[in-house]
């Protein structure tokens, strides 16, 4: 009878301490932009996730370990939600394994496209985040949140909000037809040559590429460029266990032109590889 | 002279790690590792034999996932039933999260009803880096003429969510119902999940 006690006693402990260190170590809440719903029927939200001191939670591509953060919205009919704009993540690398996501705080942007036809003077958005949290240990951080809008013509946001979504979208990739890329392939590399219109490559300090699916780059490896003829060639080596041959190389290029983080430049490419080039 | 010969045994000391890189469809890098009862374990013991090879730390909870479920040690159990060698591997440093002692292990083994055939320490991480393990659990499978054949995740849903493994494709079990019926493996490597190995 005594054992059985302190069994359970034990098992309330440890449950308690994993509720609370998972209260303690991320919230996560739906904020709302400024909009105006005269000029078009959109309006800007987004997932605040704030996260306690050495812990992060991953981008949509998670890397070597962690898992992607999703959100699934449940909304009145006929109102539909755009696809959530990532930030530009960190890259954490750790025990030769590289991680890519976000520590202290991450607004995940969306839009609401609200139908001329909609009625309702207010909008009920529930959201449904399921994601992983992490330092040296990891736990899910799986949350419902919701947010009751009023549809006014003109909303203000609070100052402090609005600053965090001007400077998420300062941190969006930027999407370009600057650049004209071609590749070449082998077994375990590809390389790809980049040439731009308007940007000087030869002044770059470092240059990454983040690729949007895992497991067809190897995370961890040193990604090697140099400048030839004004343009770049930028060595990416394949994961040797990687999943399919590539068809489209899709994800980020993070420019850094010198040791300033403003000087940080970042792209989205999408390239149709035909491996038969 | 002296330099020559140090820059030549470093080069010949990295093409041995370079030769011990787990490979698809190359023969398995033999190791040997101690069980948590004391014995040691080396892959060539199993020769002839299908093998899995299960990176596992009890205390993540996408390890947790498979193992509260009871889905793990049911994959365990029907497969060593068919005379395939289960080894779960345990490459967590000492001081980190999933390194425990021999009692713990069992103890811990024993409440979950695991039924692999060996739970192995790697505790310097050799066997985990030469097989490219990132991530708990992370998934091997070796044919019997010990060539890899599969590498990857247990499953295809990514999450710490019990509800999704009925829906989910299992990597593992796929690849061992075909080697047992005489198939090839048609899905030889998919994305590995879950928390990374504690080196």
């Amino acid at each position: 009878m005594i054992k059985t006690l302190k069994i359970l006693f034990f098992l309330i402990i440890v449950s308690y301490q994993l509720i609370a260190q998972q209260l303690i170590a991320a919230s996560a809440k739906i904020v709302v932009d400024s909009f105006s719903l005269g000029k078009n029927r959109v309006i800007p939200i987004g997932i605040l996730i704030e996260l306690e001191k050495d812990w992060h939670i991953y981008w949509r591509n998670p890397g070597d370990s962690g898992m992607p953060t999703s959100v699934e919205f449940d909304l009145p009919e006929g109102i539909t939600v755009s696809e959530i704009q990532w930030a530009v993540p960190e890259v954490f690398e750790f025990d030769e394994l590289a991680s890519y996501g976000y520590e202290k705080q991450v607004l995940l942007l969306t839009e609401l496209i609200i139908p001329e036809n909609y009625q309702a003077n207010s909008v009920s958005v529930t959201a449904e985040l399921k994601s992983l949290i992490c330092k040296d240990v990891c736990i899910p951080f799986n949350t419902t949140i919701s947010e009751e809008i009023i549809l006014i013509n003109n909303f203000q946001a609070d100052d402090n909000v609005s600053i965090l979504f001007a400077q998420t979208r300062k941190n969006l990739p930027e999407v370009t037809n600057d650049f004209e890329l071609s590749f070449t392939t082998d077994e375990d590399f590809i390389t790809l040559i980049i040439q731009s219109l308007n940007l000087d490559l030869t002044k770059i300090n470092s240059l990454y590429f983040l690729p949007y699916d895992n497991g067809i780059f190897k995370n961890t490896a040193e990604q090697y460029y140099k400048v030839k003829d004004g343009s770049i060639e930028l060595k990416l080596e394949y994961d040797h266990f990687k999943t399919e041959e590539l068809r489209e190389l899709l994800g980020i290029l993070v420019f850094q032109f010198d040791d300033t983080a403003q000087s940080q430049k970042v792209y989205e490419i999408k390239k149709q590889i035909n491996t038969n080039n | 002279m002296n330099r020559k010969i140090v820059i030549l045994f470093i080069i010949f000391l990295s093409s041995l790690v370079f030769a011990q890189q787990a490979k698809l469809n190359e023969s398995a890098p033999d190791f040997k590792l101690t069980d948590s009862n004391g014995s040691e374990h080396s892959l060539s013991d199993f020769a002839d034999k299908f093998v899995v090879l299960e990176w596992i730390n009890y205390d993540c909870p996408f390890v947790k996932k498979h193992y509260d479920s009871k889905n793990m040690q049911s994959l365990q159990e029907t497969y060593t039933a068919k005379d395939v060698v289960w080894l779960a591997i345990c490459s967590s440093n000492k001081g980190k999260q999933g390194n425990f002692s021999f009692e713990e292990i069992n103890k811990k083994s024993k409440s979950h009803g695991a039924k692999f055939t060996a739970y192995l320490i790697d505790e310097d991480g050799i066997v985990g880096k030469m097989y490219g393990a990132k991530t708990t659990p992370h998934m091997y499978v070796i044919d019997k003429n010990g060539m890899l054949v599969y590498a990857g995740g247990i499953d295809d849903k990514a999450t710490t969510d019990v509800d999704d493994i009925n829906d989910s494709k299992n990597y593992v079990s796929t690849a061992l119902d075909e080697l047992l019926t005489g198939n090839n493996v048609s899905v030889q490597s998919s994305t590995p999940y879950g928390c990374s190995v504690k080196y």
